[in-house]
């Protein structure tokens, strides 16, 4: 069971606004689908194992230089962007002054 | 002249460079094709415009005898792997206008040959989905049986191929995603090895679970296609690549018979056993194999893989790029832009994710699918010591009516037999063997090979004895 409080947090923490209705739907099927899931307890895993463990997993690693040339995609970029100003992506006001 | 029915990669190839028939010619007959078929199929949610552009620079190319592999063949790409300047959208609204600003390392390697590339196919929205009808431009329909599912997420890809509005195309498989719609569609779909084909370019969905493959008529040309698009690419830190394996004789294929107790339809289990009986006359030997914890991949694929789409979705933000709907503050400007934006099901597998990563049930879900994955992985590289390669059907059911599945569990639960192998990374085959019959209808039903790491040339071998269907 996931409750509506859950549920609510989980839409925070996602950043997705839902209606009341969306959400309700919504917890019936994630209750559904974890009914499923829940099948791996039957599975018992040793507990020392780490999980990026078991097979050769190495980290891939570049030096720490930058190799594009300076502004060369920036106009590319910044016009991708929704709202942009003088060159710059413009977004709501995030510091609280 | 143009023999839709037989053509090749190669038999163009040659017919092109021979004059029999010019890239125009070529691609005049999908064109035609596109114009009668598509708006009802919706395959191609763009037709690009530049076509005779293309076209002319390809003819160029063969006049002047510098014509290679792919030199104007008309191809289509999956919404989801970037061309730069042409709109990929991955079927979302969020993307709808969104240009590329590079080409992905795939497309890059293609281009240089001087394909024609036909347009973008249509896809489940950000290739969540296993029908294609989660997409936000609108079904694709089963060129087989218009009443039906192509699958998903490649499901364009794959209608695109069956219903000749190209010779090949590409698409991406994170849970079966080009292998299932191939089956659907009776044609040819490859999920390379993990890593064997780069991802820089193409939209990430789960990270390390997401392949770009090939989905074409035959089994030449997907071998084809893969040599084309392999190799190991700075670009993407978890590439690979390893020399290519020796052909065998005669295979040793395994079929884990514990695992198709239940769940199949009866006359797909009929159909695998005639293929299984296919191979055996070929000279192989089959024989029943058990993976104990085979059983479990989808489980482990259903926490996996949300976690990762979680993580992934969180770019789609409405600042850097796609679109954005205005709120009170910024966080509004981030929820309505996703509420609104997103499809339900991208916003399913989203909080689905965030419940799996959330504190207090990270250990019990997260951390546990991926030791059951690696407990997974190892009991295949077990299985592989004994045997060449593992048989399966690739879905449990034909091609199933569009509007059937609407219970998103019942719509998971038909990607069993493909989860697996993007788990451990496996490469995996599906190829169109079979047909089974629905209200005086032939369905194809595909068969699933899957080989060790790296031995995609032992799938290729397999599938060339088989009698595929066109």
């Amino acid at each position: 069971m996931i409750s509506q409080e859950e549920m609510k947090k989980l839409a925070t923490l996602s950043r997705i606004e839902f209606t009341e209705e969306e959400l309700d739907s919504m917890k019936g099927d994630m209750e559904s689908i974890f009914g499923y899931i829940d099948q791996l307890n039957e599975v018992e895993v040793n507990t020392d194992r780490s999980s990026a463990s078991a097979t050769e997993r190495t980290n891939v690693l570049r030096e720490d230089e930058i190799t594009s040339e300076a502004g060369k995609y920036t106009d590319r970029m910044v016009d991708s962007a929704p709202k942009t100003m003088d060159g710059y992506i413009e977004v709501k006001k995030i510091l609280n002054n | 002249m143009i023999d839709l029915k037989t053509i090749t990669i190669e038999s163009a190839r040659k017919s092109l460079d021979n004059k029999e028939y010019s890239v125009r010619d070529l691609v005049d007959v999908y064109l035609d094709n596109i114009k009668e078929k598509n708006e009802d199929i919706n395959a191609y949610l763009e037709v690009f415009s530049d076509i005779d552009e293309q076209i002319e620079v390809a003819q160029q190319v063969i006049d002047k005898g510098e014509s290679q592999m792919i030199t104007g063949i008309p191809i289509g790409i999956k919404d989801n792997i970037l061309i730069e300047s042409r709109i990929s959208s991955a079927s979302s609204k969020m993307l709808e206008n969104y240009k590329a600003t590079y080409d992905a390392t795939v497309i890059e390697k293609i281009k240089i040959q001087n394909p024609i590339f036909v347009g973008r196919c249509n896809m489940d929205e950000f290739a969540m989905g296993g029908s294609t009808e989660s997409s936000a431009y609108g079904i694709t329909k089963n060129p087989v049986d218009t009443y039906r599912v192509p699958g998903g997420s490649s499901g364009g890809s794959a209608a695109a191929v069956a219903s000749d509005m190209s010779l090949f195309t590409l698409g991406s498989d994170t849970g079966g995603s080009i292998r299932q719609p191939a089956s659907f569609c009776g044609v040819v779909g490859l999920k390379p090895t993990y890593g064997s084909v780069s991802r820089n370019g193409l939209m990430a969905m789960s990270s390390s679970l997401d392949v770009i493959g090939p989905i074409t008529k035959s089994v030449e040309d997907a071998k084809i296609v893969f040599d084309l698009i392999k190799g190991q690419d700075f670009l993407d830190g978890t590439s690979n690549e390893k020399e290519a394996v020796e052909k065998k004789n005669n295979y040793k294929i395994g079929v884990p018979r514990n695992f198709l107790k239940d769940g199949i339809d009866p006359d797909v289990l009929e159909a695998f056993e005639k293929d299984l009986e296919t191979m055996r006359k070929q000279g192989c030997e089959v024989v029943d194999i058990d993976i104990p914890l085979l059983k479990y991949s989808l489980a482990v694929y259903y926490i996996i893989m949300p976690s990762e789409v979680s993580s992934n979705m969180s770019r789609y933000d409405g600042v850097r790029f796609g679109e954005r709907v205005e709120g009170k503050n910024l966080y509004e400007d981030y929820s309505k832009t996703r509420g609104e934006k997103f499809g339900m099901e991208v916003k399913r597998r989203i909080m689905i994710g965030t419940y799996s990563l959330s504190s207090g049930y990270y250990d019990a879900y997260y951390n546990k699918a991926w030791k059951v994955r690696d407990m997974i992985k190892e009991e295949l590289e077990k299985a592989f010591e004994d045997i060449d390669l593992i048989a399966l059907p690739t879905s449990p059911t034909p091609a199933f009516k569009i509007g059937e599945n609407e219970d998103p569990l019942k719509m998971y639960l038909s990607d069993i037999f493909t989860v697996s192998a993007n788990l451990t990374g496996n490469p995996a085959i599906s190829l169109p063997t079979q047909q089974v019959e629905r209200e005086n209808i032939k369905l194809p039903v595909g068969l699933q090979l899957i080989a060790p790491h790296f031995h995609e040339e032992w799938l290729f071998d397999i599938g060339l004895k088989f009698d595929i269907i066109k």
